[in-house]
């Protein structure tokens, strides 16, 4: 089939009744995921996993792209009238929204970061459909020799990336690939480190081991916390300053699209997650402007350049897990889990067998985020309410959700046993700022790279890293590694880059 | 730095080297046990146990050379270990209950007991209860599911 054809039925597959069900269903969660500080995609997408595996790609897809696109408009609210950010990357968002509001312009900073929010996703697909033809003659001269030093580069930004220490990203890494390594072999058959329980013969399965390192890490360590999370009231809107807002947009129209393209690149590369792309598109905006002493106290533009640069980056992202099977943060790792569970595995083939799909969920993005502009424009000062409710409640009713979520993936109660012993890693991880994201990932890719490894010793042997393609693969992950070694300047400008999905500015690793 | 601050930092580095200590006694365990393995089965862990030691001998002499204790180090964790301890007996107190005596029982029961402990008043945590036999209902209804009823019951 021809790209234009795949674009139209990419058309027709979501504009299904019951894909468009899945998008509003989506969005709404999504932004309340958004909006509650402590929550954040990385708690609500594992519970949601038991209920969508068994869906149709075509509604349960949408239904988590829709989540994972409109979290960060959720938690722009919170940034702008309350001064929490409800995600991470909201932070710079709250830098001038907050100020804004103490001026009385809530309602325009809302605005403008609505629009600006709608003009990244829009923009990004519209990049994505363009760079999409390069990408298909990319994968095609991908063989397994490429896909192992493509695995292992995508690991080596994460960990390189997080710029905490890297040995504890190596550490991270490795012990999620040996995570994966229990269970039968995938060529051989052959049963490693099970000690003779059958119930780790089928390996250690992904429900528990995402509901315990995030889900109930974030909840325990929200609970622990126990505070209300956000106080103070609300203001009343006026329709005439929202509108003041989307025309802020417009009159910084080159600064949106200059943010929206950061925010792109920087979902293309794993582990450059929502958190640096927001501060360099903030950063870039307040070094270009003409009056950069007005950032930090309520210039619309550093409302305008994270917003937009963080709706942006979702189509990039979309392009690396799709294309690549390499997922660029926790939250693409979780959702690269549920295509595993779907019966779907991203990577070179899927990107070429199923582009009408994966040009869909590039529509989702966009139909996602205009839905979430509507709605956060009607009902945030309800929305903002929701900021307000306290910690203990939010941890005792979602706690037992992610337990029953665990539990009904397979219905075996030796799940909560090992979502106990993954919740123990998770909680040690974040205590002593290991790299979860890596992690995950590491035991996600696992199977693959083990796979992958095995064909290209087969077919190439060896040496088989030695081919042109894998050659250059190679070469950028030890630059990379030589980068990470390189002194950095310390400051307060990225913060760290997989923290992408962090509920409150809290860490994710 | 100050005082408490660079006492804090060291407890943080000795939890972790205890921590690291445990790795590297599991990893040696992984490493011998891939050699009972077939070649192409015993390639994955060894290599990754190949990544893993070296880094976590590296982490380890980073954190028990005193001289790098003023520097950068761990940073200050936002919520004390015993607070997170109490929150955590919370989440083993409901993957208990459930393994006991089934969702039915636990869920509502640790629904009520947490708010309650949390401070909110009796009739809210009596209500998210009744709510929580609900959303259980609503799982073994829509996903089917038969739910656990517990080891003693």
């Amino acid at each position: 089939m021809d790209l234009a054809g795949s674009y139209l039925e990419a058309l027709q597959v979501f504009t299904r009744p019951d894909a468009l069900l899945g998008i509003v269903a989506g969005v709404l969660i999504g932004l309340l995921a958004g909006v509650v500080p402590g929550l954040g995609g990385l708690v609500v997408l594992p519970i949601l996993l038991p209920f969508v595996i068994d869906l149709d790609p075509a509604v349960g897809l949408p239904f988590l792209i829709s989540i994972l696109s409109v979290q960060f408009l959720g938690g722009s609210i919170t940034a702008i009238l309350l001064n929490v950010p409800g995600t991470g990357p909201n932070v710079p968002t709250m830098l001038d929204g907050y100020p804004m509001t103490q001026r009385g312009e809530a309602a325009r900073a809302i605005g403008a970061s609505r629009m600006a929010s709608l003009l990244g996703s829009f923009l990004t697909t519209i990049l994505a459909a363009l760079v999409i033809p390069l990408l298909l003659t990319i994968v095609l001269a991908v063989r397994s020799a490429e896909m192992v030093m493509i695995i292992l580069m995508g690991l080596s930004f994460l960990v390189v990336l997080s710029r905490a220490s890297m040995a504890k990203g190596l550490i991270s890494a490795a012990l999620g690939l040996l995570v994966s390594a229990v269970g039968f072999h995938a060529v051989t058959g052959e049963l490693r480190f099970t000690a003779g329980i059958p119930y780790l013969f089928e390996g250690i399965t992904l429900i528990p081991v995402v509901m315990g390192l995030f889900a109930m890490t974030e909840l325990i360590s929200l609970g622990a916390r126990g505070t209300t999370i956000a106080r103070g009231g609300t203001q009343d809107l006026a329709w005439s300053q929202v509108v003041e807002g989307y025309k802020d947009v417009w009159r910084h129209r080159w600064l949106s699209l200059r943010s929206a393209l950061i925010g792109f690149v920087a979902g293309l590369i794993p582990g450059m997650g929502s958190d640096v792309a927001t501060f360099i598109a903030y950063g870039q905006a307040k070094q270009l402007s003409k009056t950069p002493e007005r950032f930090g106290t309520g210039a619309v533009e550093g409302v305008i350049a994270p917003e937009s640069a963080n709706d942006a980056k979702e189509g990039g992202a979309l392009l690396t897990t799709m294309a690549f099977g390499i997922p660029g943060s926790a939250s693409w790792a979780i959702l690269f889990g549920a295509l595993l569970m779907m019966g779907m595995t991203p990577g070179p083939t899927l990107f070429q067998s199923q582009l009408p799909l994966i040009l869909g969920l590039l529509y989702v993005i966009s139909a996602a985020s205009l839905l979430g502009m509507l709605l956060t424009t009607a009902a945030t000062p309800l929305l903002a309410r929701v900021a307000t409710v306290p910690a203990p409640l939010i941890v005792g009713l979602i706690m037992p959700l992610v337990v029953l979520g665990t539990y009904s993936a397979r219905r075996y109660t030796a799940d909560l046993l090992v979502l106990g012993i993954f919740t123990l890693v998770g909680l040690l991880m974040r205590h002593f700022d290991y790299n979860r994201p890596v992690f995950l990932l590491g035991y996600i890719l696992g199977f693959r790279f083990e796979l992958e490894l095995f064909k290209a010793l087969h077919a190439y042997g060896t040496w088989f890293f030695l081919r042109p393609i894998s050659l250059v693969v190679l070469a950028l992950t030890v630059a990379l590694f030589v980068y990470g070694m390189l002194p950095r300047r310390s400051g307060p400008v990225a913060g760290d880059p997989v923290t992408s999905e962090t509920p409150g500015g809290g860490s994710t690793r | 730095v100050t005082a408490p601050d660079q006492q804090a930092r060291r407890a943080a580095h000795r939890g972790e080297a205890v921590l690291l200590a445990v790795v590297m006694a599991g990893l040696l365990v992984v490493a011998v046990w891939s050699f009972t393995l077939s070649r192409q089965a015993m390639l994955l862990p060894l290599l990754m146990t190949g990544v893993a030691i070296p880094g976590v001998l590296g982490r380890l002499y980073w954190l028990l050379s005193d001289r790098r204790h003023g520097e950068e180090g761990a940073p200050v964790a936002e919520t004390g270990a015993g607070s997170l301890v109490r929150s955590g007996a919370w989440a083993v107190g409901l993957l208990a209950a459930v393994a006991l005596v089934g969702f039915y029982v636990a869920v509502p029961l640790f629904v009520a007991v947490y708010l309650l402990s949390a401070g909110q008043r009796w009739w809210s945590a009596l209500v998210a209860a009744v709510g929580s036999i609900g959303v259980c209902y609503l799982f073994e209804r829509f996903l089917m599911i038969d739910m656990s009823i517990g080891l003693l019951l």
